[in-house]
């Protein structure tokens, strides 16, 4: 893991000027922003309270951690486009994804420039949020919209943080996960506040499932047909501050219940979305969801055109630009899945589509940041590491692959899916990605 | 001579007054070569050896240390002196001239960045202050805030130290330290300030001054230990906080500065304990109102904070400010939004609530403010804080000069209209005049709730929908091995033994290969890095002796087995004995009496045969179709059954399933064997043609002769005896046959086998609470000298330990009276319970019994008591018969559990077998009933289970109204706590369902009646 410097111009803070409050964001982009400016948005937040809640709850999710491991404050990226702004982060142990959603609706101001940033998010700054009050104008700024002189005179504020490959990683399997949710509850503001009543006391070691029972959310030990998996259940208590003041919430989980989102719809073009990993030991970082579509790697220069092409649309539904860009949809699978490893794609599952995050396109990332694909490839390019047995029927090849002091049998191809006799599947029956074992015979066999 | 060689020779024989110099004189050539020598000799010297017999240690001397330290000021680059193994902590080194010499002679540009390694690295060792302020004044480091800061606590200690060695000690030390302290401007203006900064030991740092011990100055007659040093001599304890207070006093430390530099410091995210000693630095100056009102806006700045502590603390810090002309209530009602919503938060929401009051007097205008507040206020958990918020807002709505206008006040009450269904009974009733009225009826159509009543007969689903699929191929049973080796399910492994006999021809060359990953997955320890030979060796060799062995060893031996070709029986090797507390459930050995002959018959034919246990529909089932199927199979190879393996089989046949019964009995005539077809005749008879029950006599022995070799098998002393051939065995399978089909009935034809619990009578033991109690002496405790505790045992009784039942075959029998003490029985119980469950489907209830006495005879007994009650309530959520009284009582047990995961889990049960009419509700509320009335639990955990069932359905409401009709004439007439919240959910259930209250719940009700705390609760339904 690298290291990686932020260096804001100044801290955030929220200052009170004549007008009202201003809530100035310092940004820190990795990737240079297209224009000369370096603010991104400059405006006023049309509700202003509830907005402060949102970023409220984001740093207390950035603040967390649910693993023994010391916390490791990071700052929130933003993306701005698409006339909209997103706020999102993880917490420390990577197993909690969230992210504030800022429309047209909720923004009155202007987009000087499209890009993804960090912004400083420092406790001060955090603490004045609590103090905005319901009808109290406050201008949003997320970098500086004046680049002055003073910038070069004045004291860079300079935190040394480990950067987020893990956050990249994270971003990947998330966005993968999240476009593959299904809808699966939608909750009213007074089963909002139920479901905080219902959360088990204590921290949860046990999966817990969401269901309607009567009119009553509950969270069940035992799984049924319609419930929720939700692991780790007591990080929605991170949603506490904020469940009783939304709209509306809608449960999605994907259809192996290996990660779960909560929607707030907060009203006012805001909405606040929060994703659990299927289990608090189990980081974003570390699925493996998007390996299968990352095996057959994509000319480079197919990559590079999507980037352009995605950079440019900003938002994009992945079934639709392959209709009207005559592309089989495994294609495009596969390019986003390629754009996705950088942590260049995220998903809005209310909208059901892919944005843009302006990262730098490094294709390096695709390998770095996917170690069992990257092992995979090593067990290739031994000469006897990966063998075949043979073909059985319906395709079904059987391999042999080198493992740790034994050989480990793999079948893949054919209807079934793939399996293997390493430990890693043995305990995790594929629901964490295939193994590299899996991996290399898929690449050479399938 | 050369450099490298003299130093070698200093250390090893001279003094740091011979190395000095020659450090000092040290050629820039030769600093390297020393630097490595410091470092090698370093790890020689400190290395731990055996000094002599049983004495280890390191070999270096104290001036040897110094000399590599002082080696290391001089050669040492930045790499080596932030290595974790060089400090200076072991010495004063302020009063060290040799350090200082060395220090002012190379001036290592390393020295500031070692000094915060070395303080930052154990928070007992960090450098002195004294030391960094003189290195400051040398100006060989900068000044370093954060440095500084972390020194600052050990100074109290520092000071202390000297005044423990000067005789007598100063009887008021802590004012002496306070003038030392006092005397350094530096210090107070400069540095003690940083430790509100900064995260700092300060918190725990403290001195103590008490004369040294030393043997000179004793002068008393008794023996001299620190007990009697202590006595003479007592220590004085100084800490920060009355120094702090001493010094703000003397004006030596600015007080107000120390108020507001306290709460700037507790709204920062530093440990807990340490936002404590802020808190207490404020609390220890005292300040006054004046002095607190002028902070208002820094105590209302810490209502943003995570934790409560600080929270409370700033709330308890601005209560009696709230009428006071001069305190801003607009802060406070802005951070007010942000707590209202936090759950963690009780305490402190009661006390703001109380505030709003006296804010609303002193300020109406703020009353739609405070509604608006209140109202969030409702959302919250706590009953005190749902009460206090609906108190506020039933002031506001109902002022009798209006304090909204009608447009707040139809805002306010549509929001308490949208929480109704949220408030507790109390705040419910506050509000009633602000709430809309409720439709008559919430379910059932016509108003009518809809009744409950439990399932009179249960057939299991014998369908394609539930059958088992077998393994189809090799590829399947390998991977099937990789579940069972790593999740151990019961279906996995009844899936994986039957794929094992199936496909016993079908195994590829090689396949030991292909397994030996999972056979490393189940011994990493011993197979890893271990060649294919040693492995073979290791497998052959691998003894069992040491296991507390179960189903998961015997498994592993089939799996070794099966790896070494079957060149050897492994089963026979895994014993069950009992052993250190730990004895093997009985069921077991006719497991490994299953699983050997599996392994005998893998050992032996190409194709063998599969077991008739091995269950053929979901869950556990043996569909009688399939169990004729497999027994015509056997008989037509000429084969005789095992006896294990059919009473296993018998005891999980379906017989229920009328219609794969037919098909069954369609089959019987084919049976050859004589006894076999009688007694399947017999099992499987339709429900309205039960045949007599014919005892047969063993081949070759008369029935006397068979009664009188049972009679010896009733020692307790026997080990349990081994499973017979099937000749021996027709008695005991027609005994478990009898108790399969009839669990609790008598059978008089089966008196002639042995008077034995399970046989002609069914072992239902009953169930009681003893008290128990334990004394023990604290003679140290002059007010307390004896302490007695008392609880309540569940005991299953009566209890007959110690006779070994006629036949380990006799299933339903085995746990009656077990030889061991019952804890005995958990260990091993534990890791194979799902497993154990899934052998007696027809009739569980000898099982339960053993469960209950062995794992639930206390509240809480432990993780295993947890574990076990998890492993039982699973397998109640699917369909199945009534539940008899073992279930019940293990279930209710389950709705009182200690843990809050089974009382989770039991409220599934609950639910799940209201659906499926599995629960007996008045049997449930009786147990339950007895248990609180014993206090086993507490009476809150089930109210709180009874609250999430609530209002589900009008069958769930009708079946909980039930089982309170059971429970509440059960509990005592001096209520138990909480009594009242298990009537308001009885009143509850009652207005829905609208059923008369029964006159032994009435006549209890009365009762209650006269108690302050019931009286109201009870009154509504007595009347009713």
């Amino acid at each position: 893991m690298s290291d990686f410097a932020y260096a804001y111009a100044r801290p955030s803070a929220l200052e009170a000027r004549p007008e009202g409050n201003a809530l100035l964001l310092s940004a820190f982009a990795e990737e240079q922003t297209t224009t000369d400016s370096s603010c991104f948005f400059w405006g006023r937040l049309r509700d202003s309270w509830l907005a402060a809640r949102g970023l409220s709850t984001l740093a207390k999710v950035v603040a967390s951690r649910f693993v023994p491991q010391s916390a490791a404050l990071r700052d929130p990226i933003v993306t701005a486009g698409a006339g909209q702004l997103r706020f999102e982060a993880f917490s420390s142990c990577n197993g909690v994804y969230a992210r504030l959603d800022l429309n047209s609706e909720a923004l009155d101001g202007e987009f000087l420039s499209s890009g993804t940033t960090n912004v400083d998010f420092n406790e001060p700054m955090v603490n004045a949020l609590a103090r905005i009050a319901r009808t109290e104008p406050v201008i949003l700024s997320v970098g500086e919209k004046e680049v002055t002189l003073e910038r070069a005179a004045g004291k860079v504020t300079e935190r040394k943080v480990a950067l987020p490959e893990r956050w990249i990683k994270g971003l990947t399997s998330v966005q993968a996960y999240l476009a593959l949710m299904e809808e699966k509850l939608r909750l009213t503001r007074v089963q909002a506040v139920q479901l905080v009543q219902s959360l088990p006391a204590g921290t949860a070691k046990a999966d817990y499932f969401l269901v309607l029972r009567g009119p009553r959310p509950s969270f069940a030990p035992v799984g049924s047909p319609g419930a929720v998996r939700v692991g780790g259940v007591h990080r929605l208590r991170l949603l506490e501050g904020l469940l009783p003041l939304c709209e509306a919430v809608r449960v999605f989980a994907t259809p192996d219940g290996q990660a779960s989102a909560f929607v707030l719809e907060l009203g006012g073009g805001q909405r606040f979305l929060l994703a659990l990993s299927a289990d608090v030991w189990r980081g974003f970082s570390g699925e493996g969801n998007q390996l299968d579509t990352l095996m057959e790697e994509l000319p480079a220069e197919w990559v590079a055109g999507a980037n352009r092409l995605f950079q440019g649309n900003e938002v994009f539904n992945p079934s639709l630009f392959a209709l009207e860009n005559s592309l089989a949809p495994d294609t495009v699978d596969r390019l986003c899945a390629s754009l996705s490893a950088m942590g260049l794609l995220g998903f809005d599952l209310a909208d059901n589509q892919h944005f843009y995050r302006r990262l730098p396109f490094k294709l390096g990332r695709i390998l770095s940041l996917n170690p069992r694909l990257k092992n995979a490839r090593a067990l290739l390019e031994a000469a006897d590491d990966v063998q075949l047995v043979g073909v059985g029927a319906a395709g079904c090849t059987e391999a042999r692959v080198r493992g740790t002091g034994v050989w480990h049998t793999v079948l893949v191809g054919g209807p079934e899916k793939p399996r293997c006799t390493c430990p890693w599947f043995s305990g995790h029956q594929g629901q964490r990605g295939p193994c590299k074992h899996i991996l290399a015979a898929q690449m050479r066999f399938a | 001579m050369s450099a490298v060689e003299t130093f070698e020779r200093i250390i090893r024989h001279q003094s740091s007054k011979e190395l000095v110099p020659f450090l000092l004189e040290l050629p820039k050539a030769d600093v390297i070569p020393v630097r490595h020598h410091t470092v090698k000799l370093k790890k020689e010297l400190e290395a731990v050896v055996q000094l002599k017999a049983n004495t280890w240690g390191s070999r270096i001397t104290q001036p040897q240390s110094m000399m590599l330290f002082l080696s290391g000021l001089r050669t040492f680059s930045r790499k080596e002196a932030l290595n974790n193994n060089f400090m200076g902590w072991w010495a004063d080194l302020t009063k060290e001239p040799y350090f200082w010499q060395i220090l002012e002679h190379t001036r290592p540009d390393w020295t500031l960045d070692w000094l915060q390694r070395w303080s930052s690295g154990n928070q007992w060792y960090r450098p002195s202050y004294r030391l960094l302020r003189q290195l400051e004044d040398r100006q060989l480091i900068p000044y370093d805030a954060k440095l500084f800061s972390a020194s600052v606590p050990g100074v109290l200690s520092d000071i202390c130290q000297p005044l423990c060695e000067v005789e007598p000690v100063p009887a008021q030390a802590g004012k002496v330290v306070a003038r030392e302290l006092s005397l350094d401007p530096v210090l107070l203006t400069r540095d003690f300030p940083l430790v509100f900064d900064f995260d700092s030991s300060i918190d725990f740092q403290n001195g103590s001054v008490q004369l040294t011990m030393d043997k000179k100055r004793w002068k008393s007659k008794e023996p001299l230990n620190w007990q009697t040093w202590e006595k003479m001599h007592p220590r004085q304890l100084i800490t920060w906080l009355d120094i702090i207070g001493d010094l703000a006093e003397t004006g030596h430390l600015d007080r107000a500065d120390l108020l507001t530099r306290s709460l700037l410091a507790l709204r920062r995210d530093f440990r807990r304990p340490l936002l404590t000693w802020f808190k207490n630095v404020f609390l220890t100056l005292k300040p006054t109102a004046a002095e607190r009102l002028a902070r208002q806006s820094e105590l209302v700045e810490l209502l943003a904070h995570p934790l409560p502590l600080v929270v409370n603390f700033a709330l308890d810090q601005l209560k009696d400010l709230w009428a006071h002309s001069d305190f801003t209530p607009a802060p406070l009602l802005l951070y007010a939004e942000g707590l209202m919503t936090r759950q963690d938060l009780k305490t402190a929401l009661r006390a703001l609530l109380g505030a709003f009051d006296k804010l609303l007097k002193r300020e109406p205008t703020l009353a739609p403010t405070l509604a608006r507040l209140a109202s969030s206020g409702l959302a919250n958990a706590d009953a005190g804080v749902q009460e206090r918020a609906a108190k506020l807002l039933a002031g506001i709505l109902g002022a009798k000069k209006p304090v909204l206008t009608s447009d707040e006040a139809t805002e306010v009450t549509d929001t308490i209209g949208l929480y109704a269904d949220l408030l507790t009974a109390a705040a419910r009733t506050t509000l009633t005049p602000f709430l809309a009225v409720a439709p008559a009826a919430e379910f059932g159509e016509g108003g009518t709730a809809s009744a409950y009543a439990p399932l009179n007969g249960f057939a299991p689903d014998i369908s394609r929908a539930t059958a088992i699929e077998p393994v189809q191929d090799w590829h399947e049973l390998l991977f099937l091995t990789g579940q069972v080796v790593q999740h151990y399910e019961p279906a996995a492994v009844e899936r994986w033994l039957d794929g094992l006999l199936r496909l016993h021809g079908q195994f590829p060359a090689g396949y030991a290969q292909q397994l030996r990953p999972y056979v490393q997955q189940a011994l990493p320890w011993e197979l890893k890095g271990k060649t294919e030979a040693e492995v073979t060796d290791i497998l052959f060799r691998y003894s069992f002796d040491n296991s507390r062995n179960g189903q998961q060893q015997m498994l592993l031996a089939l799996l070794m087995s099966w790896v070494l070709g079957f060149a050897q029986a492994k089963l026979p090797e895994v014993v069950l004995v009992s052993k250190h507390y730990n004895s093997p459930d009985p069921l077991l050995h006719l497991e490994k009496q299953r699983l050997t002959v599996v392994e005998a018959r893998l050992r032996e034919a190409a194709s063998p045969l599969p077991l008739l246990s091995t269950p053929s529909h979901a869950p556990h089932w043996v569909a009688p179709s399939v169990l004729l199927g497999k027994l015509l199979t056997y008989e037509a190879a000429g084969h005789t059954p095992d006896p294990a393996d059919l009473a296993l089989a018998l005891a999980r046949t379906a017989w229920q399933a009328e219609n794969d019964a037919a098909t069954a009995r369609q089959l019987l005539p084919q049976v050859q064997h004589p006894e076999l077809s009688k007694l399947l005749s017999w099992l499987l008879a339709p429900a309205d043609a039960v045949l007599p029950l014919t005892v047969p006599a063993v081949a070759g022995k008369s029935l006397v002769q068979v009664v009188a070799k049972t009679i010896t098998r009733l020692s307790p002393f026997r080990q349990p005896a081994a499973v017979g051939p099937l000749t021996e065995a027709w008695p005991w399978l027609w005994a478990v046959a009898a108790r399969t089909r009839q669990p609790n009935g008598t059978v008089a034809e089966l008196r002639v086998l042995a008077d034995y619990p399970g046989l002609a009578e069914p072992w239902s033991p009953g169930w009681q609470f003893e008290q128990k109690s334990n004394t023990y002496e604290q003679s140290w405790n002059k007010e307390k000298p004896v302490v007695t505790y008392t609880w309540q045992e569940l005991c299953v009784v009566p209890e007959h330990p110690g006779q070994t039942p006629p036949s380990p075959l006799l299933l339903y029998s085995l746990h009656a009276r077990l030889p061991q003490n019952k804890r005995s029985y958990l260990w091993s119980l534990l890791p194979d319970l799902s497993f154990l469950l899934t052998l007696l489907p027809n009739n569980p209830a000898p099982l339960h019994w053993h469960l209950v006495r062995s794992a639930f005879n206390t509240d809480n007994s432990g993780s295993e008591s947890r574990d076990a009650m998890q492993k039982f309530l699973h397998p109640l959520l699917a369909p199945g018969p009534r539940f008899d009284e073992s279930t019940t009582l293990l279930f209710a047990l389950g709705l009182v559990h200690y843990a809050p995961m089974c009382r989770a889990l039991a409220l599934e049960v609950l639910l799940s077998s209201i659906d499926t009419a599995r629960l007996e509700p008045a049997a449930l509320g009786d147990a339950l009933g007895q248990l609180l009335a014993a206090e086993y639990a507490p009476v809150q955990r089930l109210t709180d289970v009874l609250a999430q069932a609530r209002a589900i359905s009008p069958t769930t409401d009708d079946a909980l109204r039930q089982l309170l009709d059971a429970l509440l004439p059960g509990l005592p007439a001096v209520p138990l706590r909480n009594t009242r919240k298990l009537i308001e959910a009885y009143a509850d259930l009652q207005g829905r369902t609208r059923q008369p209250v029964p006159a032994a719940v009435q006549q209890q009700l009365r009762q209650w009646s006269s108690s302050a705390t019931l009286k109201k609760a009870a009154a509504s339904l007595v009347s009713a």
